[in-house]
């Protein structure tokens, strides 16, 4: 499940800095994600942001669970 | 590009790994007039298998339990779950000190009760409630910031890849920086191990690698490590194999309760109800609905197999929601939620997961003060062997102790230098990472650890013999060599993954070869051998211990020590 980031990112950082995976970096203006096949779902990026600029996107195979 | 910058780091006590037990062991090593330097391969706060939450912890409360149930039958109910293999008086420590972790957790902004005041304490494994839930989406926020309030060292994104060791006691260990390029030189008086399970060794059974129960980075490093340190690990035959939702793996089974009960193809149960006459919520019978359940369920084509919570009160579904929460399983709610499935409404479809090595059953041997068979060298939480299900209560209580016996430890010892072995161990550290970084074509981490899955899903998978075993032995010797020859990375990052696949051969190693050597099955899918289907009590029944000495390794069977 790679974490979406929409336009609300504000880039602070945050995402960043405590995903487990190391899934992320950061660009000049927003969160990237680098490594979306190394997401766990953990869903620790959208609990920890609070500019609510993350959603998920479940890859095929892990839908309608 | 490929240099790596190096530093050096000196502790008095180095734990290894930022979870539970982690967490725990830096707190109170850091009450003990001790340095202390916590590496973790993430970031503290959300690192681990309680990243977002964990809901529960079994404990005996003594005002609450004394009256209900001796400590010593607590001991004999868990010891009959895993079926004997309890080193009991590890198990007696945890039940013992497992109350006042759970104070300490309260005292860090836990919140352990409910809005009365009360402890939410519901059967499982014991006779008598012992399962405490608890609001614990957030413990890990909360031990981080208690560290933080602390004279703790942290450093996050540190992979720590060896343990120095000399003439069998611990010196230090060598950490590598997951994010630049740094390999960090710990000299350290006392360790404490706390790197969690051994998990991604087999294929996720939807084929999205990182689709695991366990997060994808809890890959044995600690049992790696400890392995090549010359520790003794036990059960590592024995593979962990749980339930859960079909299509998005996560553990926290036990948190459908009460309300959940499991159902076949046509809705029929296949465990017990949930609840029994006197609306107790009872433990689930594991018989029928035991992995090896579901996978007869399976076989006789009575699947899809459902955990169904459609009969539950709306207070029970409320509960589920709360606990499942709670236990790291926000992510799959919201997620049930976009897919338009309610658990009040909705059957969700469950299934066997692959296994790992993990739950405090098979991993480092330690006794009853987390001493491993290395001095210096503690262990604490998942990482550690022969206490089935001691889960967070170990972790919470087994780091508190490995603080305290580290902390006494580096009190007694004086920081020597590195020998000169344990120097060019680092060096030879050093040229692996550069050699793996400077490499323009050839495999990446992930293509070696498919193969490596391969091997353990058809050769050390469900059904084992000495025949599958040998020649699924003879593969890893392969590809271990072309791993070495050919891995690599093109990032610190990437470094890492590579660095995790080269534990994950050494973990394959040690389940292929513990598997070889028990020659029996036992725990039904967790260990079955074509060759010898008994349960072989007379001559098997005993730890089996793996360790490596003088560059060999040595398969010794173990008692289980049992003292109630």
């Amino acid at each position: 499940m790679p974490p979406v980031i929409s336009e609300e990112c504000t880039a602070c950082g945050t995402c960043y800095e405590i995903c487990p995976g190391d899934v992320l970096r950061m660009g000049e203006d927003k969160a990237i994600v680098q490594y979306p096949d190394e997401c766990w779902h953990c869903g620790a990026c959208r609990l920890e942001c609070a500019f609510d600029a993350i959603t998920y996107r479940f890859p095929l195979k892990m839908t309608n669970v | 590009m490929h240099k790596m910058s190096t530093r050096s780091v000196d502790a008095d006590v180095l734990v290894i790994g930022g979870g539970l037990a982690g967490c725990m062991a830096a707190i109170r090593a850091s009450e003990l007039g001790v340095s202390v330097v916590l590496a973790e391969k993430g970031d503290t706060v959300r690192s681990g298998c309680a990243a977002t939450g964990v809901d529960h912890c079994w404990t005996y409360i003594p005002e609450i339990h004394g009256s209900q149930l001796a400590i010593e039958d607590l001991i004999r109910d868990h010891t009959e779950f895993a079926g004997g293999f309890i080193n009991q008086d590890v198990l007696l420590y945890i039940a013992q000190n497992s109350y006042k972790r759970v104070l300490d957790l309260e005292r860090f902004g836990v919140p352990m009760r409910d809005e009365k005041g009360n402890f939410r304490l519901v059967k499982k494994i014991h006779r008598v409630p012992t399962f405490l839930h608890f609001a614990g989406r957030d413990l890990k926020v909360k031990l981080t910031e208690e560290m933080r309030r602390r004279p703790v060292k942290v450093l996050n994104r540190t992979m720590v890849v060896e343990l120095l060791v000399e003439d069998g006691r611990v010196q230090g260990a060598i950490g590598v920086n997951t994010r630049n390029l740094e390999m960090i030189v710990f000299r350290a008086k006392s360790v404490v191990l706390a790197t969690g399970p051994a998990s991604r060794l087999y294929r996720s059974p939807t084929g999205v690698h990182f689709n695991t129960g366990h997060p994808g980075t809890v890959t044995g490093d600690g049992h790696a490590m400890a392995y090549r340190a010359g520790a003794e690990l036990l059960n590592m035959e024995f593979g962990a194999i749980q339930t859960g939702p079909k299509n998005f793996h996560k553990y926290g089974r036990g948190s459908y309760a009460p309300g959940g009960r499991i159902v076949d193809g046509r809705g029929r149960p296949l465990g017990s109800a949930p609840r029994d006459d006197s609306g107790a919520a009872v433990a689930i019978d594991r018989s029928v609905e035991s992995p090896d359940g579901f996978v007869r369920a399976l076989e006789q084509g009575l699947g899809p197999i459902y955990m169904d919570c459609t009969s539950a009160s709306s207070e029970d579904i409320a509960y589920m929601k709360w606990a499942l929460s709670n236990e790291g399983n926000c992510a799959l709610l919201r997620h049930l939620e976009e897919e338009g499935l309610d658990l009040a409404r909705d059957r969700i479809e469950f299934t066997v997961y692959e296994p790992k090595y993990s739950n405090g059953n098979s991993g480092v041997a330690i006794d009853a003060d987390t001493r491993t068979s290395v001095e210096g060298l503690f262990a604490a939480g998942d990482c550690i062997g022969g206490v089935k299900r001691a889960v967070s209560p170990g972790a919470f209580t087994l780091g508190y102790r490995a603080a305290e016996m580290a902390a006494d430890e580096a009190s007694r010892v004086s920081q020597a230098g590195l020998s000169s072995a344990c120097s060019a161990k680092v060096e030879e550290k050093r040229q692996l990472c550069e050699r793996l970084l400077s490499r323009s074509t050839g495999p990446k981490w992930l293509e070696a650890l498919l193969a490596l899955q391969n091997i353990m899903d058809y050769y050390a998978g469900r059904v084992r013999s000495e025949t599958m075993l040998e020649a699924g032995y003879a593969r890893l010797g392969k590809l271990r060599q072309r791993v070495y020859d050919e891995l690599r990375a093109e990032s610190p990052h990437e470094l890492m993954r590579c660095l995790e696949v080269i534990n994950q051969l050494d973990v394959a190693e040690m389940v292929i070869l513990t598997a070889k050597e028990r020659k029996e099955s036992r725990f039904g899918l967790s260990h079955y051998r074509a060759d010898y289907p008994q349960t072989d009590n007379d001559n098997w029944f005993s730890f089996l211990a793996i360790s490596r000495s003088g560059g060999k390794t040595v398969l010794r069977k173990k008692p289980i020590r049992h003292i109630v």
